[in-house]
């Protein structure tokens, strides 16, 4: 819009509703009734008012000849359905008999709140589902019980059931190895080439091979290895041959 | 405010709910049924939509017909039905792709073109297909509007209610309702200058 003036031009014509009907055009009841409309001065200055004007008049003009169409004779009968339905459901409501709470309602009441929070604690956790011990328990526990009759400490086993024991060795080396070698991997480059290794990878059949230090290393980092017969965590009866440094 | 035409009739309803359909509310239906069938077409768009929100206001006219008690015109009161029935379906149905027209102006009993070709007001084309052409886009464009402003634009122009019937009508000050058509107005002007453009000029 070009300035001000267009804009309040504009909204003064929609709000006038004999303007965008034509100057001599039907009133619509909200003009004057029957005065010659005067044209306003400003579109007769201004170009693109003129237009819009002229534009909102046919717009006007061809909506108010739209088609209109009379109702078809399917909604004669929707309606009648409409109200026959409204109508069922009004006897249907009517019909309904106004309930009287039960007398014992009154004493259950006061024995609520009597009872205050707690009984309502009581109640939903009486509610509660009650589930049965899973099969896996029973073969836990013997297994544990086992152990006890051992009379050594009591392993937890680390990694997956059913996991062979040098799988079991072989990974946790394998994280021993990986937590000693972050450092100089985190370092900045030139630290990569003063990098002595200080961890040798060694594949173990048993607890037995590994040396005290390691022993101990994967003790602590798998929280209990499945410890040979025999065999205690300081290593007593480690075959030093192999040794980790 | 100046009397209901439809006071003695709607009383007459009001005494003889329980008769339904039959009896007085059947001469306010028909003397309703055109008006809120074109409203609900126009707003919704499509012949289907149109005859379920019709279905659905005279329905509501029915239930609420008891507690009606003449703070307002009826005709605003229906029309509001109307216009709220039609909106919440088409909200309900928006994946709907807009019916032809065909379909309703192939009917035998639908009224023929209204277009007066001496009106200077409107020099419509002359040629048929250049008219229904032209009527689908000028629907398109309503139909294109927020359901506020297709309301107001259907109440004003196609039903030629006052601003102060639509102000009672949809619940607004008259105020809003002339920003209403206004916003109405800039986008219509918006979609129908190519058309117009195409149509008077090409």
């Amino acid at each position: 819009m070009a300035s001000s003036d267009c804009r309040a031009f504009r909204l003064d014509s929609i709000a006038q509703p004999d303007r965008l009907r034509g100057p001599d055009g039907p009133s619509s009841g909200d003009g004057v009734s029957g005065a010659p409309w005067l044209e306003a001065r400003h579109d007769l200055d201004c170009a693109a008012c003129a237009a819009w004007l002229a534009r909102q008049r046919k717009i006007v003009g061809l909506i108010g000849q739209l088609d209109r169409f009379a109702a078809p004779e399917e909604l004669d009968r929707a309606a009648a359905d409409a109200v026959a339905a409204d109508q069922r459901r009004t006897s249907a409501l009517a019909a309904l008999e106004p309930s009287r709470a039960p007398h014992v309602l009154r004493r259950l009441v006061q024995e609520e709140v009597d009872a205050g929070a707690s009984a309502v604690v009581a109640r939903a956790l009486a509610g509660l589902e009650r589930r049965t011990a899973p099969a896996e328990l029973e073969q836990l526990v013997r297994e544990r019980l086992a152990a006890n009759a051992d009379g050594g400490p009591v392993p937890l086993e680390f990694g997956p059931r059913g996991l062979r024991p040098a799988l079991r060795i072989g990974l946790v080396a394998a994280a021993a190895l990986a937590i000693l070698a972050l450092p100089p991997l985190l370092s900045p480059q030139d630290a990569a080439r003063d990098f002595e290794p200080r961890a040798r990878l060694t594949m173990v059949s048993s607890p037995d091979q590994l040396s005290p230090m390691a022993s101990a290393l994967a003790l602590g980092l798998s929280g209990g290895l499945p410890m040979a017969q025999g065999a205690s965590p300081e290593g007593g009866s480690v075959d030093r041959r192999e040794r980790a440094r | 405010m100046r009397p209901d035409p439809d006071e003695e009739l709607i009383r007459s309803c009001q005494a003889s709910l329980a008769a339904g359909f039959d009896g007085s509310f059947r001469t306010l239906y028909d003397r309703y049924k055109d008006r809120v069938y074109n409203v609900c077409y126009r707003i919704t768009g499509s012949p289907t939509d149109a005859l379920d929100a019709s279905q659905e206001t005279f329905g509501t006219i029915h239930r609420k017909l008891r507690d009606f008690r003449f703070q307002s015109r009826f005709s605003s009161w229906v029309y509001r039905i109307a216009v709220n029935a039609s909106i919440d379906l088409k909200r309900r149905n928006r994946s709907r792709r807009l019916a032809s027209l065909d379909s309703v102006r192939d009917r035998d009993d639908s009224d023929g073109l209204r277009f007066d070709v001496h009106d200077e007001r409107v020099e419509m084309p002359l040629a048929s297909a250049g008219r229904r052409e032209l009527e689908h886009e000028i629907q398109r464009a309503i139909d294109r509007l927020s359901p506020k402003l297709r309301s107001i634009t259907i109440l004003r122009y196609v039903e030629n209610l006052t601003y102060d019937e639509i102000a009672e009508t949809l619940e607004i000050s008259l105020g809003t309702v002339k920003s209403r058509l206004a916003r109405a107005h800039e986008a219509l002007d918006r979609e129908l200058s190519p058309v117009l453009h195409k149509h008077y000029l090409g």
